[in-house]
């Protein structure tokens, strides 16, 4: 991630816009390839060493936030380490010592102070059987500049310029309060996934809207009740790579300016072409899940099976997100099914608990037989439980739909 | 109706009120002290540090007999400490801490640094109880208070910061990793004391402080003003300064006594040559700008203008490179070895502003260097030997700023320095402990004929220098 003092940004009528570089554009493509090739180029040499072809790549250039940037990205996927004939922190130990007994190890010898600064060197590169230039040049091999890179990134240049754009982006929500995401209905697996995100980042949400006009979002944090905060940035930012990974969205983000902490506005959109780094899982169907629809089409029945999901708020402590929606053709009559395929034992009590005090009573849980355990557990489930060894059935689903649906 | 039962909870920082709906319960008229309505969980919320306050209503509201009232927040213990060794306060930390356990334990007592501040925060440590958290503002700092406690008390003591994560009934944090763990431990300690307290205003650290549920707080520091003026906001989160002494109340009595010099060096003709170059490289791009750099705004807007074109860039690099020769001048370096020789028996301090210098000092005259990227155990390996007598001398950046104890010192040579005013005070603080009659030099080398020479005037008008 880039950090706030590499942010490339103008503020135009209080909207801050990141200078996004193209990732068709050649010269940015050059760039990237170039410091791409620096870092190459530089795998068994010192941080020092790359920090001088770096400088010397920028010359008298004026884009230093944008080289940099970049810089740090590719930093951050290599890898430095420690590299000296002799261990320093031993090394140094020995000639503070010597040059202790003769202070000031001085420059040139006089009546009084006997013994030089070279000396010392001398004295001690003889002990450890080495000559002088080894041991001044291995003194502070542990300092990161004399750190030597073992491996390079792996970055493409084009994908660098990705993680530049997502990174500014990043930066600049930093700085945010809070963040409202207006999201488009999308495969329910990933609303899922994306709900977890906020979970994982700690972050308190608040939804509001229906499946039809789009679901709105508002993230914040505990403490943003009492004040504006940046606390919650760092969370912010690290939830957008999963946010890129949903189709349809548009981002606001408050944020607070500059030393004199003006409120502005970030806005983000799936249009801008943002690409996430994070592994998208959201859009996996199981086995199960595609057998039901199968075998759901063949049934004659008033009730249609729909994939496009809900978002239904518990409380602020969670949500549901129903795999499928069951809804009469006739009289509007609606039922939520939640399919709980891989779960762990612990999480299914979790979430019962959670649904039993905050979920909607028109619900079926589909839950598998492995996980059925004691009866009593299930047995005030909150709506109506469907246990299912490797299928569900179309028709037993149906049946439980019928109990709890309502308009 | 049923009775009201009121469950008081943390959360991330936060109380939460399980029981009480936004409508109210009889014999409450309004929300208790610093709780808001969340609509987002249906719940009144407040910050942290209104623990105090919520539960001193609440427990008013129930033995009024209008309800039940359950304290589910507070995860913190009473403790059993003593004293391993006891041994005779001064007066002053004894009157610091009668001021403030006469204000309910809270609030901020200002001594110079050498006045045994951290003993202050031991008796209030004593004196409550409680499990508690010290807030440090620097990695070494934070090691230093976990010697302190380990060999006062002789309990386990936690840390929190410079990748430790242990959470013990005494625990010892930094700032920044105070900010960004407290939402999770708020609930762990009772009390909390903020070493180096004029720090804690910041917009984050505050937060630190705002999500604690710790009734009780102590403030230590040797000097609260702030350029800002934002220590006002220590009134609420810390408590009201309770006990104030200046270092010329205590200087002689407490404190070794003190000189100043002056060493005015000479740019080599080479270096005065760069320097005057660089310089007006740099001086001319700032007139053509029409930035005024004694403005508060003109650094910002220099770093902004030079990022705009060549020419800028050049100024750039000539302002840094002019910054670097009257740093660490050849001509600094052999007057260090004259002090050096006129002291080379007397424990010796070298500061300056920048790593590079510093590491140019150390590999030069072979001495211990000590900057934010020395390792912790070698850190602590070379102060122990600086005190003991085994190394004569140690050179240092800002990392040695604030309170670490170097009591043995009696020579300060402060090479290159920036014109803040604390930082210097707090620079001179370190020479001067107390010691049997000693008297302590501190001297200021000043490169004649650059900006040094005037920020070295403006930091004479200081108390501590006269």
């Amino acid at each position: 991630m880039l950090t706030a003092d590499l942010i490339a940004a103008r503020v135009v009528k209080g909207e801050v816009k990141p200078r996004y570089v193209s990732p068709m554009d050649p010269a940015a493509l050059a760039l990237a390839a170039q410091m791409v090739a620096v870092f190459a180029e530089h795998v068994g040499r010192t941080r020092e060493a790359l920090d001088g072809a770096l400088a010397a790549l920028l010359g008298e250039g004026t884009e230093y936030l944008l080289h940099r940037g970049l810089a740090k990205l590719l930093s951050d996927r290599a890898e430095f380490e420690v590299k000296s004939a002799c261990e320093p922190s031993l090394l140094r130990r020995r000639l503070f010592e010597e040059a202790a007994k003769v202070h000031p190890a001085v420059a040139v010898a006089d009546a009084v102070h006997k013994v030089t600064r070279d000396e010392v060197v001398a004295r001690v590169a003889a002990e450890l059987g080495v000559d002088a230039a080894t041991v001044t040049g291995a003194m502070y091999a542990d300092l990161e500049a004399e750190h030597v890179m073992t491996t390079g990134p792996d970055l493409t240049p084009e994908a660098l310029i990705h993680r530049y754009n997502v990174g500014l982006a990043q930066a600049v929500l930093l700085r945010a309060t809070s963040m409202t995401v207006e999201i488009a209905a999308g495969a329910p697996a990933r609303y899922r996934q994306l709900f977890r995100y906020v979970k994982f980042y700690r972050l308190m949400h608040q939804v509001t809207g229906t499946a039809k006009t789009g679901y709105v979002l508002r993230l914040d944090g505990p403490m943003s009740l009492f004040q504006l905060s940046q606390k919650y940035g760092l969370q912010l930012a690290e939830f957008l790579p999963a946010l890129l990974l949903c189709e349809a969205w548009k981002v606001s983000a408050d944020v607070l300016w500059g030393k004199e902490k003006r409120a502005l506005t970030l806005r983000l959109s799936s249009e801008q072409g943002l690409v996430s780094h994070y592994p998208d899982k959201g859009v996996y169907v199981t086995r199960e899940e595609q057998f039901l629809v199968d075998r759901f089409a063949e049934l004659k029945t008033p009730w249609a099976l729909e994939r496009k999901s809900e978002v239904v708020d518990l409380g602020g402590k969670g949500v549901l997100v129903p795999e499928f929606v069951l809804r009469h053709k006739t009289d509007g009559r609606v039922a939520y099914v939640e399919v709980m395929g891989f779960w762990k034992r612990e999480y299914l009590e979790a979430r019962l608990a959670l649904l039993r005090s905050d979920g909607p009573k028109n619900l079926v849980l589909a839950v598998p037989w492995r996980l059925r355990g004691n009866d009593d557990e299930l047995a005030d489930a909150p709506g109506e439980v469907l246990f299912f060894k490797d299928v569900i059935v179309a028709k037993e689903l149906l049946e439980r739909a019928e109990r709890v649906a309502k308009k | 109706m049923s009775t009201v039962e009121i469950t008081l909870r943390f959360d991330s920082g936060t109380l939460l009120l399980d029981g009480l709906g936004q409508a109210l319960a009889p014999g409450l008229d309004a929300p208790p002290p610093g709780c808001l309505w969340d609509p987002r969980i249906g719940r009144f919320r407040a910050p942290g540090y209104r623990y105090r306050e919520v539960m001193t209503a609440l427990t008013r509201w129930s033995r009024a007999g209008h309800g039940a009232l359950t304290d589910n927040a507070r995860k913190y213990n009473t403790l059993t400490l003593a004293h391993r060794a006891e041994r005779q306060a001064f007066d002053h930390q004894r009157e610091a801490i009668t001021a403030w356990k006469a204000k309910g334990s809270r609030g901020v007592v200002v001594l110079p640094t050498g006045a045994g501040k951290s003993y202050v925060a031991e008796m209030a440590i004593i004196s409550l109880q409680r499990s508690a958290l010290v807030v440090a503002p620097t990695l070494d700092l934070m090691n230093q208070w976990y010697d302190v406690l380990v060999t006062a008390f002789g309990a386990k003591v936690g840390l929190l910061g410079g990748g430790y994560h242990e959470i013990e009934d005494l625990t010892v944090s930094t700032y920044d990793s105070a900010y960004i763990h407290m939402e999770r431990y708020g609930d762990r300690w009772g009390l909390i004391v903020f070493d180096e307290c004029h720090h804690l205003p910041s917009p984050t650290y505050l937060m630190a402080a705002e999500m604690s549920l710790a009734p009780y707080r102590l403030g230590l520091t040797a000097t609260l003003e702030r350029a800002d003026g934002r220590e006002a906001l220590l009134d609420e989160r810390v408590g009201p300064r309770v006990y104030s002494r200046g270092i010329k109340d205590l200087a002689g009595e407490y404190l070794a006594d003190y000189d100043v010099q002056t060493v005015l060096v000479d740019l080599t003709p080479e270096e005065s040559t760069a320097y005057t170059e660089a310089r007006g490289v740099y001086k001319d791009f700032v007139y053509d700008m029409g930035i005024s750099m004694g403005s508060p705004d003109g650094w910002g807007r220099f770093v902004m203008m030079s990022s705009r074109s060549p020419e800028g860039r050049r100024a750039f690099l000539a302002y840094r490179e002019q910054k670097q020769i009257s740093l660490a001048s050849r001509g600094k370096l052999q007057v260090l070895e004259g002090l050096f020789r006129q002291h080379a028996r007397e424990r010796t301090i070298v500061f300056t502003n920048d790593n590079e210098t510093v590491y140019t000092i150390s590999r030069t005259f072979l001495i211990p260097a000590i900057t934010h990227q020395t390792d912790v155990k070698e850190r602590k390996e070379i102060l122990a030997r600086f005190n003991a007598g085994e190394y004569p001398a140690v050179v240092t950046s800002r990392v040695l700023n604030e309170g670490v104890n170097i009591p043995e010192a009696s020579v300060a040579i402060i090479l290159s320095g920036t014109a803040s005013v604390r930082e210097h005070v707090q620079r001179l603080g370190r020479i001067l402990r107390r010691g049997e009659g000693k008297r302590a030099v501190l001297y200021e080398v000043i490169t004649r004929g650059t900006v040094e020479e005037h920020q070295s005037g403006r930091r004479r008008e200081h108390d501590a220098y006269r």
